[in-house]
């Protein structure tokens, strides 16, 4: 058997042309196994980022809608904290932490492209009062996009109130104030978006929910 | 063999990126999670301290609540100055101002089991109590709310208030008309339908009105002038919903809880109480046919002189009942006595009353006081007989409520030469209105003075009314100036009925920590 094996090592008539051939099949195959697991990984890994990142942007959105919403407030003895609402966008009255002057903000779902939008939040300082009534600049102190790839396929607003015999949660699409009041309690969000930063397959919608009830109505 | 190695080093790098976003992104929303359940935590507490407050409106001068941290009287006319009281135990009702001078253990929520038994949901909350200011009706609460075990805290300050019917400078079960140049400061709402004259001057309001039917539908009538950013809301569409603002007609009916408790604590809950059966004390042996009440605040008094009639005249025209709309003032009353004006500012009276002055022109409140006369089974009157006034003027923190449980009347009488009426009072006519008394009660020609065929008198009231429907005012006062005492949309006449069932909260708004919740301090 040793005799075999040193016999063979002394042979020198080197690798057929099959032997190679199987041996680059085999190595191409392996390498482009890995390097087809490694792209897939790195492609999977930016979707599973870029989703995070669409969602952690997303709830922070809602996060700081909800706070401002929750503590609107009436900016005069004749006025609803909610100036205006629709599908696409809010305008209401509110309170900065820690702050007891009012601001006037609007969120407005705009630009949309192929079913996709931006988000944009403008904040308007008070200029005083008059009349008992807190007046707003009307030149934002500040305006800035929030959120892109806002889905625009359902309403991102909607005003709730409980009424009728036996009450009953009826929707408000959209009121102005004057037409149509603005006084309901409630507020629902539904804030869909895609991802941006993800390949196609991963752009599935992303759905936050939230039910506001206005603290100060 | 070396491409096998680094192929694997990336898989190992990139499962440990996607780990790290799981993570980042499941912290993320452990702490959302937990934001919103601290600020449930303190929105509980706010609950149900107004639920405290709505059983008790003086809770936050009795007791020192559980969640509370420990107090030291501030009060340097208190006997209890400098003395502590901790959290569930009993306030020195007599100490108005204090302070929170050390810590006290966060308060675990009844609802919840335990700190030991839901580690997750370990909300405390610890809160701090401002008593009403001047002029205003609201108790401030400022709540620190926290997980404990996260340390992650959020505070949170709100005004819990009763929203009180004397917030409406009208408020009208049935149809209510202004005349021409009626200038309006107060909120308005009308059951049925509400209409302005139209000339020579229409009429102007400043506050949101609400109608159940129309307003300026009838004929010959219009709407106002809408001022201020002042909005009309109407049951018929022409104007925004009334629905959106009130879920429910408000319902007269719905205020007998709110006057009944007024008797109990009156008799029951150191008020002062008139009624010979409630209150054998007073020593009556015959019960009275009226009551007159002399407020006083003289020489730093807040009393008022009780005297009692034990009978009345059935004249003419006149019977039992509406003869003390005209002879009040010279009725046989035989005094009972000077009683204190209770702390709690709550008067009861179980027969016809009259306000009248003791001495001066005017019948003077020193102190928040409400009056109310009669019961559901018992209606009874009460008959204005002087003007009313409060001794700190219309910028303190005095406001009447007058509720008679049947109507309010004015004595003619009570008008004197100078030809003017002063009311400053919050009024409820639980079961009609306000009315002037004609030579045969409320029949027959107006008393009070005519001059070309106009009545030259002058009604002045500063405050609200509650009314069922209206009366004949302008028969007897030509002028009539119904202003609102705009205190009264912050500060509620002792125990006046309520809009809803309960205290509720306003002015919600969270807030940065307070000094005595930050670990550091505010140096």
């Amino acid at each position: 058997m040793i005799r075999r094996i040193v016999a063979g090592l002394r042979d020198d008539d080197g690798f057929t042309l099959i032997e190679l051939s199987v041996a680059m099949i085999l190595s191409s195959m392996v390498i482009g196994t890995f390097v087809t697991m490694f792209f897939s990984f790195t492609q999977n890994a930016a979707d599973v980022t870029g989703k995070a990142q669409q969602q952690e942007d997303a709830r922070g959105v809602v996060v700081g809608l909800v706070v401002g919403l929750r503590q609107a407030v009436q900016p005069g003895p004749n006025s609803d904290a909610i100036a205006s609402l629709t599908a696409d966008g809010i305008t209401f009255y509110t309170t900065d932490v820690g702050s007891s002057t009012p601001i006037k903000v609007s969120y407005v779902r705009s630009n949309c492209v192929a079913g996709e939008c931006e988000l944009h939040v403008s904040r308007f300082a008070s200029t005083g009062i008059s009349g008992g009534t807190y007046t707003f600049s009307s030149t934002p102190y500040e305006q800035s996009l929030l959120l892109a790839g806002v889905l625009d396929d359902q309403p991102l607003f909607a005003g709730e109130q409980w009424s009728g015999t036996p009450k009953t949660l009826q929707v408000v699409p959209s009121c102005n104030g004057t037409t149509v009041s603005c006084s309901f309690s409630l507020v629902s969000v539904t804030l869909r978006s895609r991802p941006s930063d993800t390949s196609e397959g991963a752009r599935t919608p992303f759905e936050v929910r939230e039910e506001v009830r206005l603290r100060n109505v | 063999m070396m491409a096998v190695v680094m192929g694997l080093g990336a898989l190992m790098f990139i499962v440990i990126v996607i780990f790290q976003s799981a993570v980042r992104e499941y912290r993320g929303a452990q702490y959302q999670r937990r934001d919103d359940t601290i600020i449930a935590g303190a929105e509980a507490m706010l609950e149900r301290y107004a639920a405290k407050l709505t059983i008790d409106p003086r809770y936050y001068q009795n007791f020192v609540d559980q969640a509370e941290l420990p107090r030291r009287c501030t009060d340097t006319t208190s006997v209890h100055y400098n003395l502590s009281a901790q959290p569930g135990d009993a306030w020195y009702d007599e100490c108005q101002t204090w302070d929170y001078p050390t810590d006290g253990p966060f308060f675990d929520h009844p609802l919840l089991t335990g700190h030991t038994d839901i580690t997750a949901d370990d909300i405390g909350t610890l809160l701090t109590v401002t008593p009403p200011a001047a002029g205003d009706a609201g108790v401030t609460l400022t709540l620190v709310s926290g997980e404990q075990d996260f340390g992650q805290n959020r505070a949170v300050e709100a005004v819990i208030s009763p929203e009180s019917i004397s917030e409406f400078v009208f408020l009208v079960e049935q149809e209510l008309r202004f005349g021409s140049g009626a200038d309006i400061n107060g909120k308005i709402y009308v059951g049925s339908n509400l209409d302005f004259v139209q000339s020579p001057v229409r009429g102007v309001v400043h506050r949101n009105v609400y109608a159940e039917n129309a307003i300026g539908g009838t004929s010959g009538y219009g709407p106002p002038v809408f001022a201020d950013g002042a909005r009309g809301y109407d049951g018929v569409g022409q104007y925004l919903d009334i629905r959106s603002v009130y879920p429910d007609p408000l319902d007269f009916g719905n205020f007998w809880d709110d006057l009944d408790l007024i008797r109990q604590v009156a008799c029951g809950g150191g008020g002062l109480c008139l009624s010979r059966s409630a209150n054998p004390s007073l020593g009556l042996t015959q019960t009275p046919t009226a009551w007159l009440l002399e407020p006083e605040v003289a020489g730093g008094k807040n009393q008022a002189k009780v005297s009692v009639a034990y009978s009345n005249t059935t004249t003419g025209c006149l019977n039992a009942e509406e003869w003390w709309w005209l002879n009040s003032q010279s009725a046989q009353w035989t005094p009972l006595g000077w009683f204190d004006l209770p702390a709690n500012g709550v008067v009861w009276v179980d027969g016809h009353t009259v306000i009248a002055r003791n001495s001066g022109n005017r019948a003077e409140f020193g102190r928040p006081t409400t009056i109310y006369a009669g019961s559901v089974g018992s209606p009874k009157n009460i008959v204005i007989g002087n003007d009313i006034t409060y001794q700190d003027g219309v910028s303190g923190t005095t406001v009447l409520g007058l509720i008679a449980s049947d109507e309010v009347w004015v004595n003619p009488n009570a008008v004197g030469s100078d030809h003017v009426l002063n009311i400053n009072a919050a009024i409820l006519a639980q079961n009609g209105s306000f009315q002037v008394a004609r030579d045969c009660g409320n029949s027959g020609n107006p008393v009070l003075p005519y001059s070309g065929g106009v009545p030259i008198s002058t009604l002045n009231t500063n405050g609200s009314m509650a009314i069922r429907h209206t009366g004949d005012v302008a028969a007897h006062f030509g002028t009539r100036n119904y202003g609102f005492d705009d205190r009264l949309e912050s500060l509620r006449p002792p125990l006046f009925p309520l809009m809803g069932d309960a205290w509720t909260y306003g002015a919600w708004t969270e807030v940065h920590l307070p000094c005595w919740a930050r670990p550091a301090g505010c140096g």
